[in-house]
């Protein structure tokens, strides 16, 4: 009785003669088969082949942290992949933008594109580690209308997405810095300006306001987790 | 011509804003200050600030500033205007500076006078520092600051980028800036600077303002609040954006970081700065306190003062200028003055001596002298040029005995303007004459005005489109496009037809900062010839840079600058035809024995008129145009006077004016001439009732429309700024129209009126200018009509210059019964030369070397050299030893078939010199041998035949004209097969009638594309028999564009139209010939 041929691909995102690795990026896939009674033949097809870069380790040790260049992360990379699918993993990118939204982009791991253009460093003011997509509508209440936030009420989970429970926050705002005023990027569309603040509720958690010109509304733009 | 190109941006001198005739937009008082703005960039730190100066002053009045600083980067270019404009808004400019330092680790410093010796010590501190530098730049260090600092008071300017990062990550670090703020303390001791610290809604405001108060406090600097603005309002972001991005050509979505991030750089209210700054009270006060220092000092300081060494010792100018009149007037008038020239240089003196304007006159008088002491001929332009007294001092050759000219008009001592006057000089010699100027004033008192180089239409449309991200292709169509419709609104389907859509948002922004950035200056380029000539250092009045020529500086300043401030400036110009006036003179003194002049040639010869009649004008100044021919044999031109019209009349103001055709028709006894009264029969008498001339137009704002001389003259101003301050001049026109109604003129007329004085906006063109130029028309056609061999010489010699190419002047010479003698190695000079002939004493023109393509002078030179020592060359070889010639300029005559002397046809010679040995050079550089055995001279080898199509194709190729038949006779059998006619049979009315269906083929010699034509192109074609010109409307042309544009040859079939003597072909359709006419290489003269 005789099976059909099965066919199993694993991609690796540079050379490699590591047979840990190798087997790791395979195992999972074997693991699934269904081999019957058994085996009778394998064949291995190499759909591209390199050369092998050697790299001479410094006497100080490995200090390159390049993850190009790092060979854990590499392996890492592949593991992911191989069980997520390639396009699923992303790698994220800065992008010159004042929009905060704007100012990264995430793009498969394979995809080099730009990564060059990328800024080094980013001259704007400090970013959270978190941001909201889409920002969650907020409401506040200060002393004046130009004054410090003193009380922030707003819900963690955006009312579009019904699914996961949402969680309401009403907190009074010990610490308020800002406005930073980002502008439209005005050749992309209407948009208005926001005056962002960097806030800290009672419970010590530091988030990312900002209020929309025009229409006076408040929204958490992201976190510092 | 002085106002030729309309500019899209007026001076606000030339503007006068503030004089409008309602006074309901006069700005708010300004309050009790709390803060004044001093850190101010204009768009005259190109293309960084994105407002004129005279926003900055309109908005800053409006938001109640009682002054404002200007202190544009490493310049003071803008400042004229800053001050002209904040005048105008009753406010106070401060004049400043901001200067960006080599070595001071990237504090910049604004500095601003107190006084007028400060200042003069700041223009000098600019000047050193665009000295030293390339073009465009300038190079200061503290050194250079420090011993320039007397009396200024200073801003530091911490960047951002030292405040924000204490981390070493830049490389300046944090005690390096220290250092040179120390150093800046030290220079501008006793509490003269003050750091700037400004509040921008960026992410560490916070962080930073209390970096810079702990670094004010350690080196014990007061703080000064500033918005350091860019821009008037907010809305201005998108601008400077996209002048960010021309900047670092960069395109917006990739410009990232290098735009800021909001529009905060505007200018702010002294009441949101005040709330803005409210913890630091002081450092508001302290803008007060360093405006209220530069109190001592207003541009209005700047009195001018004009150069004394044009004075003979003892004399004061007034006697001298008179001494100078009155000897000039006796040489002028031999037999005695006449009495109304009399009352007319009295009247000019005393004028004068009112204005004390006689050092301007002396300066020009003692210019023209240098250029008549070296021959080289010149004539003066402009109002002031054409008076008695400029008559007398050889200015101007302009009879006032002869004209009815208005010369009381010459200076208005109403309007405080320096008087003007242009000399136009031969252009091939001009050089001499700037030389002269630097050499007797030094390069510190005389210098060349700036041309501030602005954006307009098409750079406008293309600079913005790339920053935008457009793609070029886009771009070049739009900017066509913008091109053909001019300025305002480009039609939709017009944009449709490009395959852009008018909807599309980026192209509609595009569209909109396009039309912003109109009038921006983009960079400064040299003034072709205004000079400024001061009494004391230049440089101590205004900042001197290096141009892109060398040996040439120019100040920062252009002409309405220059005027607005009341200096002295001689605009010194090249004119092609003055070159050739007196290359003709000098032909008629050697061959005829004749002195002539400007001033003693024959007055109203009737010879000379009937041949102006008859457009019978190639290669006459001015009236040789398409448009001046066929206008000539309508206006009939009889005296002086007419072709003081005839220069005016085919003008954008007349033409708009729809003034051409009643005049034409008055003029013939068409239409009765009326006058409504005396004062109006006054301005418009000697051009029969129709206003023709910008100073009529201004007149009849006076006399027919009830305008005082004050309002007239604001119109005029108000009508260089239209297209942009639109609302002021419709209310002009308004006003011109209600007034001319009620004087008892049609709507119709006075409607006319307004437009013709729009259509003058464009084109200033103003009577004095005509009437020079009429006197060169009069000249040269005078010359053409009684010495045609001599001025074809001289016109050729003067190449390149005006309508038509050599070959068009040979051919009239010939039409005109000049013998016309091929270019050969044994007669021909470089020059083209008169030669004895046996008619009579009509010499015979010798074509010149200069015509043969690749022949340098140096050779021809040599060559003529070589004949005057051994007499006539028999063969190549000896003239090649008699000169010392390579091969290379051999082969350029031969290819030119200039050895007929020596019996060698083209081919011939080649051969010949092919067979030269030429040790010195390699001989057959450019030629291809497959022989390898040498060949004797003499050799009597059989060549291949050459047909007389070839030979004429080889004659165009080398000279780029043939003396042995017309490129077109050879296909004149093919083209009569196919219908077309000759350009003779086209003239003639009975073969030809008005409105007939035909075809006609010859040689481009002429496109032309006229501003006033609406896109009509006109094409002068040639054959055989002579010219014929074709009209060509703008969809006919765009659809056979590449045909018309690039063809040598043209074939075009259309309809006749006949107006009088005046024949044209009304384009349908246009073909190519250059196929068939073998290749001619003709070159056409192309003018857009």
């Amino acid at each position: 009785m005789n099976a059909d041929a099965q066919r199993m691909t694993i991609q690796v995102s540079r050379p490699t003669r590591d047979a840990k690795h190798l087997w790791s990026l395979l195992r999972p896939k074997v693991e699934r088969l269904h081999m019957g009674f058994g085996v009778e033949r394998i064949t291995l097809t190499v759909g591209g082949i390199a050369r092998l870069v050697h790299r001479q380790v410094s006497l100080a040790g490995e200090r390159d942290n390049a993850w190009k260049h790092d060979g854990e992360f590499a392996a890492m990379l592949d593991t992911m992949a191989s069980r997520l699918g390639r396009t699923n993993v992303l790698r994220a990118e800065l992008v010159q933008s004042h929009r905060p939204e704007r100012a990264f982009r995430l793009l498969p791991i394979d995809d080099c594109r730009g990564s060059s253009k990328a800024p080094d460093t980013c001259p704007v003011g400090p970013r959270p580690s978190r941001l909201f997509d889409p920002p969650r509508p907020a409401h506040t209440i200060a002393l004046s209308p130009d004054g410090p936030v003193q009380r922030l009420r707003w819900c963690t989970q955006n009312a579009h997405h019904a699914h996961g429970h949402a969680h309401d926050h009403d907190h009074a705002i010990i610490a308020s810095v800002g406005p930073e005023r980002v502008g439209p990027e005005w050749w992309k569309g209407r948009e208005p300006t926001r005056d962002y603040y960097r806030v800290q509720d009672e419970t010590g958690r530091w988030l990312w306001l900002f209020r929309e010109a025009g229409t006076s509304r408040w929204f958490v733009h992201g976190e510092w987790t | 011509m002085p106002d030729s190109i309309p500019k899209p941006h007026t001076h606000p001198f030339k503007l006068h804003a503030k004089e409008r005739p309602d006074t309901s937009h006069a700005p708010p008082p300004a309050h009790a200050p709390t803060f004044i703005e001093l850190l101010t960039r204009s768009n005259y730190t190109f293309l960084t600030g994105a407002s004129h100066p005279e926003d900055l002053f309109n908005t800053g009045a409006e938001l109640g500033y009682a002054a404002l600083g200007i202190a544009d980067t490493n310049t003071l270019a803008g400042v004229v205007r800053a001050h002209c404009a904040a005048k105008d808004a009753q406010r106070r400019c401060i004049v400043g500076s901001r200067l960006v330092l080599t070595d001071a680790q990237g504090v910049e410093v604004a500095v601003y006078p107190t006084d007028r010796a400060s200042y003069g010590r700041l223009c000098q501190l600019l000047t050193i520092g665009k000295r030293r530098a390339p073009k465009g730049e300038c190079h200061l260090t503290l050194d250079d600051v420090a011993s320039h600092a007397t009396g200024l008071v200073a801003i530091a300017i911490v960047p951002t980028s030292l405040t924000q990062k204490e981390d070493a990550g830049g490389p300046p670090t944090p005690q390096e800036h220290e250092i040179a703020l120390h150093r800046l303390r030290d220079i501008f001791d006793d509490d003269r600077l003050s750091l700037a610290i400004s509040i921008g809604y960026t992410s560490d405001d916070a962080a930073r303002i209390e970096s810079l108060d702990t670094l004010a406090r350690r080196l014990r600097l007061p703080l000064v609040a500033t918005n350091d603005v860019l821009y008037h309002v907010p809305q201005r972001r998108p601008l400077q954006d996209v002048l960010t991005c021309i900047r670092l050509s960069t395109t917006i979505e990739t410009a990232g970081y290098a735009l800021h991030a909001n529009a905060e750089r505007h200018l702010k209210s002294p009441e949101e700065m005040a709330r803005l700054f409210a913890m630091m009270p002081h450092a508001l006060t302290r803008s007060l306190a360093i405006a209220e220092r530069t109190k001592g000092f207003t541009l209005d300081q700047l009195r001018y003062e004009y150069p004394d060494e044009v004075c003979p010792l003892g004399l004061s100018p007034a006697q001298y200028l008179r001494t100078l009149t009155e000897e000039g007037a006796t040489i002028a008038y031999p037999q005695g003055i006449p009495a109304n020239v009399r009352t007319q240089i009295e009247h000019e003196l005393s004028l004068i001596a009112d204005l004390r304007y006689e050092p301007y006159f002396l300066t020009v008088h003692d210019i023209v002298r240098f250029a008549r002491s070296k021959a080289i001929l010149c004539q003066g332009r402009g109002a002031a040029a054409n008076s008695a007294v400029c008559f007398c001092l050889g200015i101007t050759s302009v009879n006032p005995a002869q004209g009815n000219l208005l010369f009381e008009r010459f200076i208005s001592k109403e309007r405080n303007e320096p008087p003007d006057i242009d000399i136009d000089f031969e252009h091939e010699r001009r050089e001499e004459v700037i030389q002269y100027i630097y050499a007797k004033y030094g390069r510190d008192r005389a210098a060349l005005t700036a041309e501030v180089i602005s954006y307009r239409g098409k750079s406008a449309i293309r600079e913005v489109g790339k920053a935008m991200g457009l793609s070029l292709d886009c771009v070049d169509s739009l900017s066509k496009t913008l091109g053909w419709w001019d300025k305002g609104e480009i039609p939709a389907d017009r944009l449709r037809e490009l395959g852009l859509d008018p909807a599309d948002r980026t192209l509609r922004l595009v569209l909109a900062l396009a039309d912003q950035i109109q009038g921006f200056p983009r960079h400064l380029s040299q003034h072709v010839g205004g000079f400024v000539i001061t009494r004391g250092p230049l440089c101590e009045s205004v900042p001197i840079e290096n141009a892109a020529m060398d040996d040439r500086t120019i100040i920062e300043w252009d002409k309405d600058d220059i005027d607005a401030m009341g200096m002295l400036k001689v605009d010194c110009l090249g004119l092609g035809m003055l070159t050739c006036i007196r290359k003709c003179f000098d032909l008629v003194r050697q061959h005829h024995a004749r002195d002539l002049t400007l001033a003693n040639i024959p007055q109203e010869d009737p010879a000379v008129y009937d041949m102006i009649c008859k457009a019978d004008t190639i290669g006459v100044f001015q009236i040789e145009s398409r448009a001046q021919m066929s206008m000539l044999p309508r206006l009939r031109p009889r005296t002086f006077y007419d072709l003081v019209i005839e220069v005016a009349i085919v003008r954008p103001g007349p033409i708009q004016g729809n003034m051409v055709h009643p005049y034409l028709r008055r003029r013939n006894g068409e239409e009765a001439i009326h006058y409504p009264n005396d004062a109006v029969k006054r301005v418009l008498g000697r051009t029969l009732g129709v206003p023709l001339f910008q100073e009529q137009a201004m007149s009849m704002a006076i006399v027919a429309a009830g305008f005082t001389a004050g309002e007239a003259d604001k119109l005029r101003r108000a009508m260089a700024a239209w297209k942009r301050k639109g609302d002021l001049i419709f209310r002009f026109g308004a006003k011109l129209i209600d007034g001319m109604l009620k004087n008892g003129y049609s709507r119709d007329f006075a409607e006319r009126c307004f437009e013709q004085i729009k259509g003058f906006s464009e084109y200033g063109f103003p009577e004095s200018h005509a009437a020079s130029f009429a006197l060169l028309v009069y000249v040269s056609s005078w010359l053409k009509c009684h010495y045609p061999a001599a001025f074809a010489a001289a016109l050729i010699n003067s190449q390149p210059m005006g309508f038509y190419a050599p070959a068009q002047i040979v051919r009239d010479a010939q039409d005109h019964g000049v013998t016309i003698r091929a270019i050969d190695a044994n007669h021909s000079d470089w020059d083209c030369t008169l030669e004895h002939s046996d008619a009579h004493d009509r010499p015979a023109l010798r074509l010149g070397m200069r015509l043969v393509k690749g022949l340098s002078q140096i050779d021809a030179e040599a060559i003529t050299r070589a004949r005057r020592v051994h007499g006539s060359f028999t063969t190549i070889d000896a003239l090649r030893h008699g000169a010392s010639l390579r091969a290379h300029p051999l082969r350029c005559l031969a290819r030119a078939d200039a050895f007929s002397s020596m019996n060698l046809d083209r081919q011939r010679a080649l051969w010949e010199i092919q067979a030269l040995d030429d040790s010195e050079a390699p001989v057959f550089d450019d030629v291809n041998t497959a022989h390898d055995h040498t060949i004797a001279p003499g050799e009597n080898f059989l060549l291949p035949f050459t047909t007389p199509a070839q030979r004429v194709r080889h004659d165009y190729a080398a000279t780029g004209l043939s003396l042995k038949a017309h490129p077109m006779s050879f296909i004149r059998g093919t083209l009569a097969e196919r219908k077309f006619i000759t350009a003779r049979v086209l003239q003639d009315e009975s073969l030809s009638p008005h409105g007939r269906r035909l075809s006609v083929a010859g040689l481009v010699l002429v496109r032309q594309r006229p501003g006033t034509a609406s896109g009509i192109v006109f094409i002068t074609l040639e054959d055989e028999t002579g010219i014929a010109n074709l009209i060509v409307k703008p969809d006919i042309y765009e659809r056979h564009r590449r045909v018309a544009k690039l063809s040598t040859s043209l074939a075009a079939w259309g309809r006749v139209e006949r107006n009088g003597s005046v024949v044209h072909v009304l384009v349908s359709k246009l073909a190519s010939l250059d196929d068939m006419s073998e290749g001619i290489k003709s070159r056409s003269r192309d003018f857009h």
